[in-house]
């Protein structure tokens, strides 16, 4: 298996960075690491900065490869992906996103499931382009974006399918905060090392508590995901 | 019957522009010629730039019929909620291109579309039910809370508030805008950017991500047979 994911832990802060050396695809493989440097994160206690490509993509999506090469895969790396980032939405410690690159379809959806995200302030794509593509929403997707999306932007990004640049996706709830391309892992250290000053059993309880409702939510999703015989 | 809507269509575009050469009435005419041209849309697989005339999207429902009683009064406001629960599950991007004024009824059309793109100018765009006697009826604040962004649903639906096209911009009831010379460019590069979505997976997905909110309304129009808007119920 190839090396698609580093973890790096440095005083309380873990780096976990995806690079594929291309688009930061996210195939089984990658999702196999992510979750297997989020177990490390969890042993080490540790404030979460996930990040892509040095200077580059966050994440182009999923494995179109695999979505093309049969339903059964499609729905299996969907469903993997869902639960990635339901346990994101559950994680115990700050998850940061940081990234001056662009996040397109799941990769965008990994950042609304993050706790902050800091995004670069030129030249970024940020979307769900699933309706250009051809691909009906699938239901842990619209429950995610129902959440994290202001309301005026949810037809928007779901159903229309629009693609934003920076400012329109700050505005649409894919990013807390826009930085310098350059300046966006200083950015994400500083707002890390604020985080680590938490109390994480007050962090993780609260998180529990406000999200109860939308754990539930996007299991059900999941179970009316892993329903589907196609991705219609 | 008076032509108040026309329909024109031009490579997978329909234009659906309604002109009563007044403020854009919603009668029950007005309501029927639009079906029509939704319908006309809907059999060619269009995607439609639905608009009004210059300086005047729609002020809302005809009032001379909201003037003649109860039954009236229900009927037309029953047509109007099956109207714009049309536009919510449309097959189609449904892409709204409003040239000003869009209050009450009009400004829930704007709420009901895919896109709106608005003008600039000294246009008024909000609902003032509450200010002319009007309890808002339950399937009203139901679509405010889905579409509107948070902070503005009880400035626009209990406040009654009406807002200028750059603040109706922040609130979501619009999602650009132009200058009115060039509202038709506007729409028609948008008409044909939304053209070039799968509509299959377009048309299933608003279908799913807006089945709560029509699960709402079901209810809401069964509260709202009950109701008696012009005595605070």
């Amino acid at each position: 298996m190839t090396d698609l994911i580093t973890y790096t832990l440095e005083d309380g802060i873990a780096v976990i960075k995806m690079d594929d050396g291309k688009a930061n695809v996210l195939s089984p493989d990658m999702l196999d690491q992510l979750n297997a440097a989020f177990d490390k994160a969890e042993t080490d206690e540790a404030v979460v900065i996930l990040t892509g490509r040095d200077g580059g993509i966050f994440s182009g999506g999923y494995d179109l490869k695999i979505m093309m090469s049969g339903p059964e895969a499609a729905v299996a790396l969907t469903c993997q992906g869902s639960r990635f980032a339901l346990r994101l939405a559950q994680f115990p410690f700050p998850v940061i996103a940081a990234t001056g690159g662009h996040a397109i379809a799941m990769g965008a959806f990994i950042l609304l499931a993050c706790d902050y995200r800091i995004g670069g302030d030129t030249g970024t794509k940020t979307g769900l382009n699933e309706t250009q593509i051809g691909m009906t929403m699938h239901h842990f997707g619209i429950e995610l974006a129902r959440e994290f999306i202001p309301k005026h932007y949810l037809g928007r990004s779901m159903i229309n399918g629009e693609i934003f640049g920076p400012k329109d996706a700050k505005d649409a709830g894919y990013y807390d905060m826009l930085a310098d391309k350059d300046a966006v892992m200083q950015t994400a250290y500083g707002a890390a090392k604020m985080m680590t000053m938490l109390n994480m059993r007050a962090f993780k309880g609260t998180k529990r508590k406000s999200r109860k409702a939308l754990i539930a939510k996007l299991e059900w999703a999941i179970g009316e995901d892993e329903k589907m015989s196609v991705l219609e | 019957m008076t032509s108040l809507v026309t329909y024109s269509t031009r490579s997978g575009i329909a234009t659906i522009a309604m002109d009563d050469g007044k403020v854009n009435a919603l009668s029950n005419d007005m309501l029927d010629q639009l079906n029509a041209g939704f319908d006309k849309a809907e059999a060619a697989g269009e995607v439609v730039v639905f608009t009004g005339r210059q300086g005047m999207f729609c002020a809302g429902f005809d009032l001379s019929i909201m003037m003649q009683g109860p039954e009236k009064v229900l009927a037309l406001m029953e047509k109007g909620g099956a109207f714009s629960r049309r536009l919510l599950t449309f097959p189609t991007p449904v892409i709204c291109a409003v040239n000003g004024h869009a209050m009450a009824m009009g400004s829930y059309l704007l709420l009901a579309c895919d896109y709106c793109i608005g003008v600039e100018g000294n246009f008024k765009i909000g609902m003032n039910e509450v200010a002319i006697g009007m309890t808002m009826p339950q399937a009203g604040v139901d679509i405010a809370e889905a579409r509107l962004a948070a902070p503005f649903v009880r400035r626009a639906v209990n406040n009654a508030e009406i807002f200028t096209p750059k603040t109706a911009l922040t609130a979501g009831f619009l999602h650009n805008l132009v200058t009115p010379n060039d509202l038709q460019a506007a729409a028609l590069t948008k008409a044909e950017q939304m053209r070039k979505l799968d509509m299959t997976a377009f048309a299933a997905t608003k279908l799913k991500s807006v089945k709560p909110l029509l699960d709402t309304l079901k209810r809401a129009v069964e509260a709202d047979k009950q109701a008696d808007i012009f005595k605070g119920t």
